[in-house]
Order: structure tokens, then C-alpha cells, then sequence
């Protein structure tokens, strides 16, 4: 490869390089070259790292097919490059239409080791000689369909809009379309016209309603990413698995609400497709009384092509485990078309809104159908519904069930077809599970494999993450391993009868854990709510302190002076009294002493002049 | 020997979609029909205990989803078929050309021992619809080209030879377990009666 790796510019361009055999020009021996597609051209070394190419084949202008089985060279997969015959694109050579690809070969005959190699070479050959020009769109990602689209006033790839157009002519009155398969050589054909960037006109005289049916699931199944992109994966499942386990009316919703939300994130390209293919979903569905394709059984169709991981490629078992999610999601998308797609990438509104249409439509739906307002006077209708069906551990929590038992006076009228309905009450669900009999959708199975408890319970209740899903992939192994070893029947009653208990006690405990979350959040919230409200009352009281402490200190220092003026008015007085005492001790003293005087002097008067009176 | 252990044996139902596997499977293992048209999602199986001659075997029959995106069931749910049984509709005759990818795509994913030898029961589904299958001829040098498969027309409708069908797959089924097993466990080594009973006592 060194005539690619060492130089940058070269190696940008690489589309595909490979060990193919190529038959000779002139002598017709096979011989073993390294490939390498770049660019324009198609180059062949005799080694891989040879730096010089033996040839080289200029690719435009040209075409590429492959060759049918052959049953004498049944290792052969070939396939031939070869000039377009009567080709005027290409230049003329000498006066002449083109017609050898080179002076030594008419043709170039190549084989693979493979039919899977054949295939990849073709379409990354074809990628070259025809993307350029709206062709190689099979396989090739909506984001570069749409920019080599010739249609530009087109906001879908062209083969959707030709196939819908088509369909919605011919086939809405078709049993099964969508359902049942198109003649195989019929949608290669048509495919390859695509591919080769031809103009392709669907005549009904020519192709049939399940091909061009067919044609367009399998340009949708080939997307390198589904419509809806894996980036968005996680949350689309999500959404689906909400609505799938939601018990009411309210949390269907709540789920639909979120889905219209999740439609933001949608690519433009991505969104106009899904818009446009689910309005004419819904307007199938809406004639499932002749074509038996109810909504359900197109989501069943379409799920799996609408929405995919990227590595189900290498997983049919997360296909299979989550094609009820899938089938959710697009009954979501395809019954609540109105609701779900409401924006418009061009031009102001071409949004309809008229529920108009779904009151008339064969699958009324007892949430959707009943505008807002009314929809309280219904709920419990839905309630005892889905109180129905959640009496059935297996049901799958679909109206399908339900919908004969709802409005059927408003759907008689339609089409003047009478249909048979079942009574005014609600089908109960299938349950496959009669006379002890074992039997449950495989990807029941694996999620509730005992076995696999690991992966049973990490999964959440509310939220599939994918690596969940992802282990569901080792499981069936082990099952199956263990039923080859031969203590099969015994093992396998009793793992059914197993699986039946544990996913009885699965769904309880899904409960109670969905319980027991609900209630936690109701804590969580109590909790918050309190602490809220305690740090209100904290912060008034502290206010409140805060004030009060200032009042007293205020009192105080009130007080205080208070106390002091008294106390030196007091002091005051007890001075003055004490003066006063004093002043009083001293006139008393005094007293005495002039008393004492005067005593003194009786006495002495007394001596001198003897008693008065004795 | 028959209590000793009962044969489980795994078959599965393959075909394009809308040609009846769903419906097979039903009228078979619940002897009922449902004019119900609903596609089926991913794949499911029931069981039925059936006797097979003189005994007692048990049947899990898989039925598949149709769709093309799910042509492809991988390893996992192949693996460990005791037979495979390809089902077509006898009023569309696109359905009865696919039974070769149907074929192909079983035996590159469940790769059983000897692919020429694995059993095969292809069953032109509707004949309630379409009373002589146009392709009967077709479809029976297709068969009697690929070994080990036999043919059936049937109605999962009125439940027409349905039983007489099954009733083969699942004797091919054991036998290919049988087999299986047999290729498994290989026959014990005979040890060579032992000579020296005529030496009985000390050879001291």
C-alpha cells in the first residue's frame, strides 16, 4: 500500500483497497492483484506495497455489474466493469463511441472472495462512478443523498418521494402492503436503477405495490444510520419504553410530550423524511379496514427500519430483544403524527391539525382522539383499559386491544364498509400461555433468563441503557448451550415454568421498585420542601432574634442609665440623709452634752446650795 | 428406556412474511385459527408434547418474524434446530421462490454438522385459497433437489394436513437428534471379554 500510505494526498482519497483476482485482457488467466480505489480511478499492483500500479481503470462514465451464480464456479463471485453501451457521456474516441475500457481489455472481469466482498466493491465502485450525479444512494448517509440530490426543490431523497407517491396511488387499498414481500429480482432492478443514477418511473404495468414497497424498506433498512440517528438512540428508546410501561393516560403523555420534545433534536434532513413517511403511514393505516395494515402492524414493519443501534448490524439478538420498543416507537410516531410533528424546516405551516382525520380513522385512540378538554370525561374508559390489560402479565400495553371497543359508531360510517366488531368491551390480550403451555417473546426470554439476572436486574425499570441490551447478546448462547447438553427436557420445563415465575416476580418487583422510586422522590421532595421551609423560618427567626437582641440591648442600656441616674440620685439622697443624720447625730450630741452641762451645773447649784426641797 | 429422559427437540418456522408461520404454529399447537392479521414482532415460541413413534417427545416450535429486517436471526436462535421448517404461500408464488435464501441463510447461521443431510419440511401455506398449488411441481423437484426435505400442502386455516406435517417434522427432528447424540456420545468401547474368567481363583 505504499503507493497510497506514503502519500497524504492519495491516501485522503482511498475509498477501498483489497486482494481481488482479475482476468486477463488478452489471455483469460486470473491473477491475483491488490485493489485500491482512489478517487476517480481504479488502480491494480501486483503486491500490496508495490509502488507503481499495473493499470489503472478511469471509472466514470462506466458501469459495474455483477455477474449471476455460476453453478460450474460456485467459489466465483465476479463482477465486471464495463463500458455503457452507446454511452454519449463519455468522450468519443477517434469518431467513435467508447466501447473498450482499455486497449487491452473490452472489459474488466474481477472476482471476490466473497458474495459480502462482491457487494461492498459494487457499491463503493458505484459510490464513484454515480454520487456525483444523485446516484449510489443505497447505503449512502441522507446527509450526502440530499446534497447530490438533482431535486433540490425536493425535501425527501427522491426515492422516497417516487415510492410514497406510488404507494399512496396504487397500493392504500392493498391487503398486507408493507407487510408482505416484493419479487426480489423486481426491487434488485429497480435498485440498481437508483443506484446507477437512472430516472426511474414506476408503471404499475411494470412493477408491483409489495416491490416498490419493499424497495423503499430496504433503501431505509440500508441507511448507514437509521432515520432516526443512534445518536438519538437512547432517548427514542427510552421514550418508547415510558410509554410502553405506562399504567395511565397521564404518563402516556407525559412520554408523547417528551418524544415531541426529543423531535428538536432530529436532523433536518432526518425529520422531513420521518414527517413525511409517517403522514403517509397514518393515511395507510387509516384504510386498514381493506388492507388489514393497522397501525400497529405498520409500526411492527417500520420499527426496526425507522430506528436502530448501530451495532444491531452485528447483534440480531438486541434487534429481536428490542423490536417491541422499535414497533412502540413507531406507533408513537405514526398515531400521533399531528402531535409529534410540529414544526416545519420549509415554509411557514403545513402542519395539520385537524383531529378531524383521527375521529375517522380505524384505530381511534382513546387518549389522542378525544380533544384536551373532553379527555377527563374518558379517563376512566382509559383507566379501566389498561386496568384490563395490567391484569394480563404479558400484554403488551397497546390499544390494539382496544380498539374496537371505542367509538366504533363513529367509525361504522367510514367508507360504508361495516366491520365486525367484537362486542362493546375490551379484546383481551393473547396470551400465548394456555394449558401451562410455555411461550413468551424472545426478548422476554433473554431479559428474564434466570440466568441472566445480571442483566435483568440492571434494567431499570424507567431507562434501557444499551449496554443493558448489549449483554442480553451473551445470553442466548448460554441457553442454547445448555439445551444442547442434553438434559433438555426436564431443564427446559422447568426454566419455562422458571421464566414465568420470575418474570411474574420480575414485574412485581419492577413495581414495586417503580413504587419505591416514586416514593422516594416524594421524600426527596418532602425533604427539600422542608428544608426549604426551614430555612425560611430559620432565617425569619434569626431575623427576629437578631431584632429582639437589639430591642433588649437597647432596653438595656436604657435601663442601665436608668439605673445609674437612680442610683447616683439616690446616692444623692443617702448623702443629704446621711448629712442630715449626721447634722442630727451632731445637734443630738450637743444636746446631750448641754445636757450633761446643765446636769453638771444642777449638781454643782445643788452642792452650793443644798436640796431645794428636802 | 422411554421415561429415562424425553427427547426435546427445537424446530424452527421460517418464510417470508404473510405466508402463515404464526398461523401454522397456532393451529397446530392450539388447534385454532384467528382471522386476526398482525405481523409478527421478533420471534416466539410454544411447545407441544407429540409421540413420535411410541414415544414421548416434546416440540418447541419457533415462529420468527417474517420481515425482512429480520432475515437475518443470527447464531443464537438457529443454533441447536432439530429441523427447520420453510413455509411459503401457495397463492404467491414470489414467496415460494425465496425458499432458497430461506434455506441458505439456516444453514450459514446455525452451520449444522452435514448441511446436505439436515432435515428440511417446506410447507405451501393456503391452500384453503388456492386448492392445487401452480407450483407444486416446481416446488417438489426443488425438494427432492436438496436431500433431506420434505413437502406438504396445508391450510392453517381449516387445519388441513397440518398435523400430517408437523407429525413429519417431528420425526426428522428426532432423528437428527438421535444423531446428533449418537455423533456425540460415540458407542462405548467394547472391552474384550475378559479370558481369564476360565482362570478363576489364584494364580498364585
Amino acid at each position: 500500500m505504499k503507493f497510497t500510505m506514503n502519500n497524504p494526498v492519495h491516501r485522503q482519497r482511498i475509498l477501498k483497497c483489497g486482494w481481488l483476482r482479475k482476468q486477463g485482457g488478452m489471455v483469460k488467466t486470473w491473477h491475483r492483484r491488490w485493489f485500491c480505489l482512489n478517487g476517480d480511478c481504479l488502480f491494480y499492483f501486483a503486491k500490496h506495497d508495490d509502488l507503481k500500479p499495473l493499470g489503472s481503470i478511469f471509472l466514470p462514465g462506466n458501469r459495474v455489474d455483477d455477474q449471476p451464480f455460476n453453478p460450474d464456479e460456485p467459489e466465483k463471485f465476479l463482477f465486471e466493469v464495463l463500458p455503457v453501451d452507446g454511452n454519449l457521456s463519455a468522450p468519443p474516441v477517434k469518431g467513435r463511441i467508447q466501447t473498450k475500457m482499455a486497449p487491452n481489455h473490452d472489459s474488466f472481469l474481477l472476482c471476490a472472495e466473497s458474495d459480502d466482498e462482491r457487494q461492498e466493491w459494487i457499491r463503493a465502485i458505484r459510490k464513484v462512478m454515480y454520487s456525483g450525479i444523485g446516484g449510489a444512494i443505497f447505503g449512502q448517509s441522507i446527509a450526502e443523498t440530499m446534497s447530490f440530490s438533482r431535486h433540490n426543490d425536493l425535501k425527501v431523497p427522491v426515492i422516497i418521494r417516487d415510492c410514497i407517491e406510488f404507494l399512496t396511488e396504487y397500493g392504500l387499498e392493498i391487503e398486507g402492503i408493507f407487510r408482505l414481500p416484493g419479487r426480489s429480482i423486481m426491487i434488485k432492478e429497480y435498485k440498481a436503477k437508483y443506484d446507477t443514477a437512472e430516472r426511474v418511473v414506476f408503471d404499475i404495468s411494470n412493477i408491483d405495490v409489495h416491490s416498490v414497497a419493499s424497495l423503499l424498506k430496504l433503501y431505509l433498512r440500508e441507511l448507514p444510520e437509521s432515520i432516526v440517528p443512534s445518536s438519538n438512540y437512547q432517548r427514542f428508546m427510552n421514550i418508547a419504553l415510558r410509554y410502553q410501561d405506562a399504567r395511565e393516560a397521564k404518563q402516556k403523555q407525559e412520554a408523547l410530550e417528551d418524544l415531541i420534545d426529543g423531535m428538536r433534536e432530529l436532523p433536518k434532513h432526518n425529520y422531513n423524511i420521518l414527517k413525511y413517511l409517517c403522514d403517509f403511514l397514518h393515511t395507510v393505516g387509516e384504510k386498514s379496514s381493506i388492507n388489514k395494515m393497522t397501525t400497529i402492524n405498520l409500526a411492527t414493519v417500520f420499527g426496526p427500519n425507522i430506528i436502530r443501534n448501530v451495532t444491531e448490524a452485528d447483534s440480531p439478538e438486541l434487534m429481536m430483544a428490542t423490536a417491541d420498543l422499535t414497533q412502540q416507537l413507531a406507533f408513537m410516531l405514526i398515531h400521533h403524527k399531528d402531535e409529534v410533528f410540529t414544526m416545519d424546516y420549509d415554509g411557514p405551516t403545513a402542519v395539520k391539525t385537524d383531529l378531524l382525520i383521527d375521529i375517522d380513522s380505524e384505530l381511534p385512540n382513546t387518549e389522542t382522539l378525544v380533544p384536551t378538554p373532553i379527555r377527563t370525561s374518558s379517563n376512566d374508559l382509559v383507566k379501566a383499559i389498561f386496568q384490563h390489560l395490567d391484569d394480563n402479565i404479558e400484554t403488551e400495553v397497546f390499544s390494539e386491544n382496544v380498539e374496537n371497543s371505542v367509538n366504533f359508531e363513529q367509525r361504522n360510517g367510514k367508507d360504508g364498509t361495516e366491520r365486525k366488531f367484537k362486542e362493546g368491551k375490551p379484546i383481551p390480550p393473547k396470551r400465548r400461555t394456555k394449558n401451562g403451555r410455555s411461550s413468551r417473546r424472545i426478548c422476554n426470554v433473554y431479559e428474564k433468563t434466570p440466568s441472566g439476572s445480571s442483566v435483568s436486574d440492571d434494567m431499570e425499570a424507567s431507562s434501557l441503557t444499551l449496554s443493558d441490551v448489549n449483554n442480553i447478546d451473551s445470553l442466548p448462547q448460554e441457553n442454547i448451550a445448555s439445551s444442547e447438553d442434553q438434559n433438555n427436557d426436564v431443564s427446559s420445563h422447568q426454566l419455562a415454568m422458571l421464566v414465568a415465575q420470575n418474570k411474574k416476580l420480575e414485574k412485581e418487583l419492577e413495581e414495586k421498585e417503580k413504587e419505591n422510586k416514586r416514593m422516594q422522590w416524594e421524600i426527596i421532595e418532602a425533604k427539600s420542601k422542608f428544608e426549604l421551609e426551614n430555612s425560611d423560618l430559620k432565617s425569619k427567626y434569626e431575623a427576629q432574634i437578631k431584632k429582639l437582641m437589639l430591642n433588649t440591648d437597647a432596653l438595656r442600656v436604657n435601663y442601665e442609665r436608668r439605673i445609674e441616674s437612680m442610683q447616683t440620685e439616690n446616692k444623692a439622697k443617702v448623702e443629704e440623709l446621711e448629712s442630715k443624720l449626721r447634722t442630727e447625730m451632731k445637734d443630738k450630741k450637743t444636746a446631750v452634752d448641754k445636757v450633761i452641762e446643765l446636769q453638771d451645773r444642777i449638781n454643782r447649784y445643788q452642792l452650793q446650795y443644798g436640796e431645794l426641797h428636802k | 428406556m422411554e421415561t429415562r429422559k424425553r427427547a426435546f427437540l427445537k424446530v424452527i418456522i421460517l418464510g417470508d412474511s404473510g405466508v402463515g408461520k404464526t398461523s401454522l404454529m397456532n393451529q397446530y399447537v392450539n388447534r385454532r385459527f384467528s382471522n386476526e392479521y398482525k405481523a409478527t414482532i421478533g420471534a416466539d415460541f410454544l411447545t407441544r408434547d407429540v409421540t413420535v413413534d411410541n414415544k414421548l417427545v416434546t416440540l418447541q416450535i419457533w415462529d420468527t418474524a417474517g420481515q425482512e429486517r429480520f432475515a437475518s436471526l443470527g447464531v443464537a436462535f438457529y443454533r441447536g434446530a432439530d429441523c427447520c421448517v420453510l413455509v411459503y404461500d401457495v397463492t404467491a408464488p414470489n414467496t415460494m421462490d425465496s425458499l432458497d435464501a430461506w434455506r441458505n441463510e439456516f444453514l450459514e447461521q446455525a452451520d449444522p454438522l452435514h448441511h446436505d443431510e439436515f432435515p428440511f419440511v417446506v410447507i405451501g401455506n393456503k391452500t384453503d385459497i388456492q386448492a392445487k398449488s401452480e407450483k407444486n411441481s416446481v416446488t417438489q423437484s426443488w425438494c427432492s433437489g436438496k436431500g433431506n426435505v420434505s413437502y406438504f400442502e396445508t391450510s392453517a386455516k381449516n387445519g388441513s394436513r397440518v398435523e400430517e406435517a408437523f407429525q413429519t417434522v417431528a420425526q426428522k427432528a428426532l432423528e437428527q437428534d438421535t444423531e446428533l447424540t449418537k455423533e456425540a456420545y460415540p458407542s462405548p468401547i467394547q472391552l474384550p471379554q475378559d479370558n481369564n474368567k476360565s482362570h478363576e481363583g489364584c494364580s498364585c
